[in-house]
């Protein structure tokens, strides 16, 4: 972050009232950025689950029909029929995939409202305030 | 001072900062500068252990759900089986990096670690309720913590706020004697 002194003519602009209105709109603004940087963490990980998914049922396409497939769940590993771990396979996939599309709805609802947000209070503040990252 | 007797909180009682509105009319003398200054340092310092134990307590809950999650998957797993009766073979964990092997015939009911040393049986189907509702409240409880972090972390900038604007306001005050002094050392010297 780069922080910039402010000249005294820049301090001047700078007294503008702050009122309590626009210091909630301040603090929403404060949280919906950092939880922003999170919900992308999250994405990231969901994202990766569900590349990893799907390579492993591309790789089970190679494998025999009458081996047992050593699936993971909770903490241990079952040894099931090649058909039915596709379909458990198949069914986690379609659950990462819904995680994955509700957090980038998430994601794109903050954004739309910390643009509004960004106009309301760059178009008050003026130069006084860095929404900036 | 009307702005400290703000009642009001958020939905787990966590009360709201006081914002200055008028810097100018929220003090009356430089004195008070002071003394307001470190009002809100407390103040800080008070939300910031909140906050402190606020995020312990959802560290601590992130840390349960994937466990809960996890068992509730396997005993979903099984109540899934239950029609198929070929057991099938499992892999399990029976110490950290120590893995066994175990038949699983088909299962009508499975056992549910409480905690406190005590293990319960439990049919199936109660075992998938009783699951579910732990990671439901849990869920929830975590979304309250998080939603108590934002709050206090607002709290603590609203704050932080107030404390920039009343210190600046008494840089302005200091550089305005200051100014008035040179003025009137000034005027005495012409007058000369």
């Amino acid at each position: 972050m780069n922080r910039r002194m402010l000249s005294r003519e820049d301090e001047s602009t700078t007294e503008v009232t702050v009122t309590r209105e626009d210091q909630d709109h301040i603090n929403k603004f404060s949280t919906l950025h950092q939880k922003q940087g999170l919900l992308k963490d999250e994405l990231e990980k969901k994202s990766q689950e569900k590349e990893y998914i799907e390579d492993v049922s591309n790789e089970l396409e190679l494998a025999d029909e009458d081996d047992l497939i050593p699936y993971k769940i909770g903490d241990s590993f079952l040894h099931l029929p090649l058909e039915e771990v596709m379909q458990l396979l198949e069914a986690n996939k379609e659950e990462v995939g819904k995680e994955v599309k509700e957090i980038v709805e998430k994601m794109g609802a903050n954004e739309r409202v910390m643009s509004g947000l960004k106009v309301e209070l760059y178009s008050k503040f003026g130069k006084a305030i860095n929404l900036e990252v | 001072m009307s702005a400290s007797t703000d009642p009001q909180t958020n939905s787990r009682g966590i009360p709201q900062a006081p914002f200055v509105d008028d810097v100018e009319k929220f003090v009356d003398s430089r004195e008070e500068i002071e003394t307001n200054l470190k009002k809100f340092q407390e103040m800080i310092a008070q939300y910031q252990f909140m906050e402190v134990n606020t995020e312990r307590r959802g560290a601590a809950l992130r840390d349960k759900i994937p466990d809960i999650q996890k068992t509730l998957d396997t005993v979903s797993f099984l109540k899934g089986r239950k029609s198929s009766s070929k057991p099938f073979e499992a892999t399990f964990e029976l110490n950290d990096t120590l893995y066994a092997r175990a038949n699983i015939p088909a299962t009508e009911e499975v056992y549910l670690w409480l905690g406190a040393n005590v293990m319960l049986s439990y049919p199936i189907d109660e075992a998938a309720t009783l699951l579910k509702g732990k990671l439901d409240a849990a869920k929830e409880s975590l979304r309250n913590c998080e939603e108590d972090m934002d709050f206090l972390r607002q709290q603590i900038t609203t704050l932080e706020v107030n404390t920039a604007r009343l210190y600046n306001y008494e840089v302005t005050l200091k550089r305005k004697e200051r100014e008035e002094a040179e003025r009137e050392e000034k005027g005495k010297k012409g007058g000369k």
